[in-house]
């Protein structure tokens, strides 16, 4: 059923994203991204990376669309400028993905 | 009444057969039914034939593409058919699929093959007529079509308003029509001997009609998009050969007998060629009826009955002065300038006549008048709103010019001036003061740009020492946009004094202060409200809006990132309780868009807040997507399931004892792009379906949403601690609320049920009283008060 497929962030991606050169910038976890069919990704991440990176990332490797998916996390929608440590996210966490959904049509004329 | 079929095509979103969303009988949602005097097996045999052939290749082809996608997302799209021109409606994504060329065709095909009639007999209003743009065959494989179809094609072609005795005269002929093979006639039936038309001799016709580029006699109107013609600044040269020479001779004729409805009538039909024709020629005449104004009015001159004392009471009326009652008719601002002029309404129509005279004799000066002002094409579309004229129908001005889009608005003003009741802008009464050489002063009774401004004659006539009328706008109910226009008159005589040359009305000045939400629908502008004065751009188009019209915060308004029109920005503008709300978000309830499902959980939150501690529990939208057959709470046996349900309830938030413990449980779903409310009332027992689209969905999709449901508290039981709380079967209801009018306001129905039903329980459902558009205004006035 799950699909593992390890993720290395090489080092230097997403040191635009880092503030200070401080101890936690180089702290790394491991978290899982698990869509509605428990299709799961893993990710290694650092503390403060931001969360559109992983969005991003997961879409490329899951071939969904951005505009389509949700993150959830503790009953929460994560904003895309939000970080791990913002979200208090420990090892092995795991984020649900949603899909988006609009109702309604609109009349387009052609 | 528009003609229309539609087409479907979905994912197996639901349990039911595959047959289901490709319905053989083609859905309307004003579901035209066929003429039951019409012998019944004739109609299943054509019926039959026509699912087997054309319905069956189009769905065939949306079942290719389906399976293409391979989109996690159900789709759904519905096609139709209106007066010949093809519109589809449905989300975005869909797009690839209903704009593909090859779709479209078969669309077509199967479209005109329909076994129901194209229009319904008796209920074409006259605007529809009007707007009549031809049947569009192109890219149609006629020699496929069976005879029948040809016939109704021919028809539709021909006589499109369904005109008795229309084949007898011969008449009306149609220019393209093969005259020497084929006798003009109808082709449905021939009274008197003669013999139908036959199969070749009508696509013998329809070619020819093809190879004509579609334009008839009967319908001047342009075929198709790409025909459409743009406007042109050659107004002042009128086209060398004036078509109907007859039509100035009559108007003339009529305008002496002094029947100025008439005149009218016939104007408004014109084209903008003749327009320019005929006025050119009526100009001299009408010129001569001009009566001398009398400027010296004043209240004396009025009975007491005629006093508008209420409006008379106005804060923004100017001293001095009283109000006059007008008909509100439509032709308000004629009535109003009849009994400034003449001291009664007598003179109402010859006023209309005369401004749309003077308007389209006048046409290209007031263009380059304002292209003078409108710098931009910005500009030039706020001046579009402001005038309240349209593109045509079918086409978008995202390429055309300033001077094209000023140029159109000017014409397509000056044309309408002629349609009597119908209501009148600024431009009228720019046309009627440039008639009647006076100065036009208006007032209105909001403050509103552009609106209490001095207007004068077109710049080529004397401008000197002209009399000066008041008018102002004022709001025909106490609340609502300002639509009505009064007189008004000085309580004592006025020595003449001098008229100065006041305020020109500029444009630059109404674009600038403006905010693009109020001037899209003027009676957005929330007067009433404080903060008004704090703005954000956009940073794309760089157009300017309300805060308030928003949603944004004004301490975040220097910061964020807007983009006005992009349905997908994820620049969160307020969040509630684990929800956000988006600047796409906004947008989409704005722009009158499908709503998304964190706009839905955000104003759920939020009337959970206001609603005094109702007992209920708001669940988020994306449960419902475990709807979806393939999801695991339809998939999985229980004893894998309770463990993946334990899961899924932490990632949600809620835990298995307060879904059991809460009272009523709200959930959103969406299914087939449409939203409904699901209620579960614990101690009635029942699910109760909040649908303001009846029959849109069918009961066999309430009843996988009841199967649904059960097995999904079934299992919120099974992983409570206390077992005793089994459930018990829910019985499942639809009570009556209030309709959507359209296919996009599905999702503020469902908030404006969802408010009622917190606020007030059951019986609060049947007594909302709000439309689609205020409930968008109202929501997004909401957004603000939490956005930080």
């Amino acid at each position: 059923m799950s699909d593992q497929v390890g993720q290395d962030n090489k080092p230097g991606t997403d040191c635009e994203n880092a503030k200070g050169a401080g101890s936690s910038t180089s702290e790394s976890i491991k978290i899982k991204v698990r869509d509605e069919a428990g299709m799961e990704v893993l990710f290694r991440v650092k503390m403060n990376t931001q969360m559109r990176k992983i969005k991003e990332k997961y879409c490329e490797k899951a071939e969904k669309n951005i505009t389509h998916i949700r993150f959830l996390f503790d009953g929460e929608t994560i904003n895309d400028d939000t970080t791990p440590k913002e979200l208090d996210m420990e090892p092995d966490d795991i984020i649900e993905v949603v899909s988006a959904q609009t109702g309604g049509h609109r009349t387009h004329l052609y | 009444m528009s003609s229309e079929s539609e087409s479907e095509s979905e994912r197996n979103d639901v349990e039911s057969p595959p047959s289901l969303g490709l319905s053989s009988e083609p859905k309307t949602d004003q579901a035209p039914k066929s003429n039951p005097a019409v012998n019944k097996t004739k109609v299943t045999q054509r019926n039959l034939q026509y699912n087997r052939r054309k319905w069956g290749k189009l769905k065939d082809t949306a079942k290719k593409w389906i399976d293409n996608q391979g989109s996690t997302v159900a789709p759904f799209v519905i096609m139709r058919l209106n007066k010949g021109v093809f519109e589809w409606g449905g989300p975005s994504f869909m797009r690839g699929f209903a704009e593909d060329l090859e779709v479209i065709v078969k669309f077509k095909e199967a479209a005109f093959m329909r076994p129901v009639p194209f229009r319904h007999k008796g209920t074409e209003t006259k605007k529809a007529a009007n707007s009549w743009t031809g049947v569009n065959v192109d890219g149609v494989d006629l020699q496929s079509l069976p005879v029948a179809s040809l016939r109704r094609i021919l028809t539709e072609i021909c006589n499109p308003k369904g005109l008795c005795g229309f084949w007898q005269n011969p008449g009306n002929k149609p220019s393209w029509w093969p005259s020497d093979e084929v006798p003009f006639q109808s082709p449905n039936w021939v009274s008197g001997g003669g013999t139908k038309l036959r199969c070749h001799q009508l696509l013998q016709v329809l070619e020819a009609y093809k190879s004509s580029d579609g334009t008839n006699q009967q319908c001047p109107g342009p075929s198709g998009q790409k025909d459409q013609p743009r406007p042109t600044c050659s107004s002042k040269k009128p086209p060398p050969a004036p078509p109907r020479p007859s039509v100035t001779d009559r108007v003339l004729h009529k305008f002496k007998k002094r029947d100025y409805r008439s005149c009218l009538t016939t104007l408004e039909a014109l084209s903008w060629a003749d327009l320019q024709v005929v006025c050119n020629d009526l100009m001299p005449h009408v010129i001569d009826k001009k009566e001398q104004i009398n400027t010296n009015i004043s209240l004396a001159d009025f009975p007491a009955s005629k006093v508008d004392e209420r409006r008379s009471k106005l804060a923004r009326l100017p001293k001095n002065f009283a109000a006059l009652y007008s008909t509100g008719d439509g032709d308000c601002l004629f009535h109003s300038l009849s009994v400034l002029v003449n001291g009664t309404e007598e003179a109402t129509l010859f006023i209309r006549l005369a401004a749309t005279v003077y308007g389209v004799c006048h046409a290209s000066h007031y263009v380059s008048m304002y292209l003078e002002e409108c710098g931009s094409i910005q500009a030039a579309c706020a001046f579009m709103h402001m005038m309240c004229a349209h593109p045509p129908p079918g086409t978008s001005i995202a390429d055309w010019t300033v001077e094209e889009i000023i140029c159109h608005t000017v014409q397509d003003q000056a044309a309408s001036t002629a349609k009597i009741q119908s209501y009148s802008g600024i431009l009228q009464v720019l046309f009627a003061a440039g008639f009647l050489g006076v100065y036009i002063q208006q007032y209105s009774e909001d403050r509103a740009p552009g609106y209490d401004t001095l207007l004068n004659p077109c710049a080529c006539e004397e401008q000197d020492g002209l009399p000066l009328l008041h008018v102002m706008w004022v709001k025909a109910s106490s609340s609502g946009a300002m639509n009505h226009f009064v007189p008004l008159v000085p309580r004592r005589a006025q020595s003449r004094r001098a008229a100065h040359k006041g305020k020109k009305f500029n444009l630059g000045d109404v674009a600038e202060n403006f905010c693009t939400a109020c001037l899209g629908a003027m009676n957005m502008c929330q007067a009433d409200v404080h903060y008004l004065d704090t703005w954000i751009e956009c940073d794309e188009c760089h157009k300017w809006y309300h805060c308030l019209c928003t949603g944004v915060a004004h301490a975040a308004a220097e910061n964020m990132t807007f983009v006005c029109c992009s349905l997908n920005c994820s620049t969160s503008v307020a969040k509630l309780d684990g929800t956000t709300i988006t600047v796409g978000d906004i947008n989409r309830l704005r722009n009158g868009e499908d709503l998304s499902g964190d706009a839905i959980d955000f104003f759920m939150r939020h009337f959970m807040k206001t609603s005094n501690g109702a007992d209920a529990l708001i669940l988020p939208y994306f449960i419902g997507q475990l709807l979806q057959p393939n999801s695991w709470l339809q998939k999985l046996p229980l004893s894998q399931a309770v463990p993946r349900m334990e899961q899924h309830l932490r990632t949600v938030g809620i835990t298995a004892p307060r879904i059991q413990q809460t009272g009523n449980l709200l959930l959103p779903v969406c299914t087939r792009n449409h939203w409904v409310g699901v209620i579960v009332q614990r101690e009635a027992k029942s699910l109760l379906i909040l649908d303001s689209l009846d029959g849109f969905l069918g009961a066999d999709v309430y009843n996988s949403l009841h199967r649904f449901v059960c097995r999904y508290l079934d299992l919120i039981a099974h992983c409570a601690a206390d077992k005793a709380l089994n459930e018990e079967p829910l019985c499942m209801e639809a009570p009556k609320v209030k309709q959507q009018d359209n296919m996009h306001d599905c999702g503020v129905f469902l908030l404006a049920n969802f408010e009622a039903f917190l606020n007030g329980g059951i019986d609060e459902l049947g007594k909302i009283c709000t439309n689609g558009m205020k409930m968008r205004r109202r929501l997004i006035t909401l957004v603000h008060g939490h956005s930080s």
